[in-house]
């Protein structure tokens, strides 16, 4: 039972990291995005959906190269040991690759959402670049940012694929919720398992759910004169 | 209007708490990776059940503790061709431990083959399909087959290959009789799960998986050892390990009369000549 708790938290908090990790560069990306025309503008927006789009033990093969220990990114090459594969680290890296793409284009809509009016108001009346970007377009952005931030997490939360390929899946040290329901079913504790599918609901549900109620708040909103 | 803004506050609030948390338990378990007493195998999947029991018994005996890391076996050879990380490697099927034995992340003299399984045609409890003998499984009357899919999955490989090879005269095999039946199913557990939700169904699969799940399947034929290809599964000491000994000991205790007896108990045989009675 505390290996079933511990298995849950531990993965709360690695999806918890993972968004955090890409929230970071999705949010100006996103801004960026929705805002400004530059050269390459489509291909950069190609790219970071295109996880959304393979199949993620594609993208976690893909990852597996990159790290290996005569990859790019790997030992052999770096010349120091980033000690990322099978550790909880690759199951961060996994994770936030694989919800990229749902974190940067629910941002970006949610900045597309914002008027430039009030941003350019925001500058009539003083305020610089940054300011307007942080006192204005983020708060009016708020309630869309954190629904990309719950749709990233419980993307996290059900990521299997890419985890399984670059994390592996050791109980009690990368093991996540959606490798233990494979454990689980695999060796035939379908008690267990069950266990764990209703968990997986339930905190998908609540996820889902709440990004919901985030977004159509917002449209009643706009319906007000 | 700016309920964005103290919302994204109470986050901010939470991602340092998070953060905070995360370094605790960071710390906590670098402490337990420096464990030298615990070896990390990889698994393959159809093994989980009996290697947690193997784990538990080795420790239990004195041994060192064992990690495990479960996955199929064609992305666990990846991981372990990608990085050779871990101890040892208990692989499925043949082909994905040469690929990694290539690749030189296994000690390629260290290979054997350790353990063998059996096919089993089984139907739900309750069906009408009764047990059968060889000379009559070609009256045998289904309305699906459930196998693993033969493209890909080695249970479905190696039931094809035996219906191929049994023969119903007139130049008809059971393959052909039955091949139009197929239900091809990602794994062998799938197999199980859709032979249960059908009527009339036979589902071909491993031994070990249908005494895992006795309860709700009856086994109407064991196919002999001789008559399929031989289902192996390989072990493998992975290259440059620091624990070469506890992992030998671990493999020694796999052949024991206590290990052979956890593995006879899931269903797994021993191969008649083992060459694992003296890992050096």
């Amino acid at each position: 039972m505390t290996d079933l708790v511990d298995t849950v938290a531990r993965t709360a908090l690695w999806s918890s990291l993972s968004t955090l990790l890409v929230l970071i560069p999705a949010i100006p990306l996103a801004y960026l995005l929705a805002r400004k025309e530059f050269p390459g503008r489509r291909l950069l927006s190609t790219l970071t959906s295109l996880p959304m789009v393979l199949p993620p033990t594609a993208v976690g093969f893909l990852l597996l190269q990159i790290l290996a220990d005569r990859g790019p990114l790997g030992r052999d090459a770096l010349g120091l040991d980033l000690d990322i594969l099978f550790t909880w680290k690759a199951v961060i890296i996994a994770c936030a690759v694989m919800s990229s793409p749902l974190i940067i284009r629910t941002a970006r809509v949610s900045f597309e959402g914002v008027d430039p009016k009030l941003e350019a108001m925001a500058r009539t009346l003083g305020y610089g670049a940054l300011k307007t970007f942080c006192w204005i377009t983020l708060p009016l952005a708020g309630r869309g940012l954190l629904a990309a931030a719950i749709l990233g997490f419980s993307r996290s939360l059900g990521e299997f694929g890419a985890t399984i390929m670059i994390a592996g899946n050791i109980p009690g040290k990368t093991q996540t919720l959606s490798t233990a329901i494979f454990s689980a079913q695999q060796s035939g504790r379908d008690g267990l398992a069950i266990g764990l599918v209703i968990i997986a609901l339930a905190v998908g549900f609540v996820a889902i759910f709440s990004t919901e109620i985030l977004l159509s708040n917002r449209l009643k909103r706009k319906r007000i004169p | 209007m700016y309920w964005g803004y103290t919302s994204l506050v109470k986050v901010g609030r939470f991602w340092s708490f998070v953060v905070i948390s995360l370094v605790c338990s960071c710390s906590k378990s670098s402490n337990s990776h420096a464990d030298n007493e615990t070896i990390t195998v990889h698994v393959a999947a159809s093994l989980s059940g009996v290697i947690q029991e193997l784990g538990e018994a080795h420790k239990a005996s004195g041994g060192s503790a064992v990690e495990t890391n479960i996955a199929g076996s064609g992305a666990l050879a990846r991981q372990i061709i990608a990085a050779p990380r871990g101890e040892l490697f208990l692989s499925a099927n043949e082909h994905w431990m040469n690929s990694a034995s290539d690749a030189g992340s296994i000690e390629s003299e260290t290979v054997v083959s350790f353990l063998t399984n059996q096919l089993v045609l089984v139907v739900p409890t309750g069906s009408n399909l009764a047990t059968t003998e060889r000379e009559r499984l070609c009256e045998l009357t289904l309305e699906h087959l459930c196998i693993g899919d033969p493209s890909h999955v080695p249970a479905g490989t190696y039931a094809k290959a035996w219906l191929q090879d049994m023969e119903c005269g007139e130049g008809e095999t059971l393959w052909s009789k039955w091949k139009d039946k197929v239900i091809p199913a990602g794994d062998v557990r799938a197999a199980l799960a859709q032979v249960l939700a059908v009527s009339d169904g036979v589902a071909v699969v491993y031994k070990t998986d249908y005494l895992a799940r006795s309860a709700e399947l009856e086994m109407i034929y064991g196919v002999p050892i001789e008559d399929a290809p031989p289902i192996q599964y390989f072990a493998g000491r992975i290259s440059g390990t620091e624990k070469a000994q506890a992992t030998n000991d671990f493999l020694a205790f796999m052949n024991s009369p206590e290990g052979r007896s956890i593995l006879a108990k899931h269903g797994f045989g021993s191969p008649s000549a083992l060459s694992l009675a003296h890992p050096e």
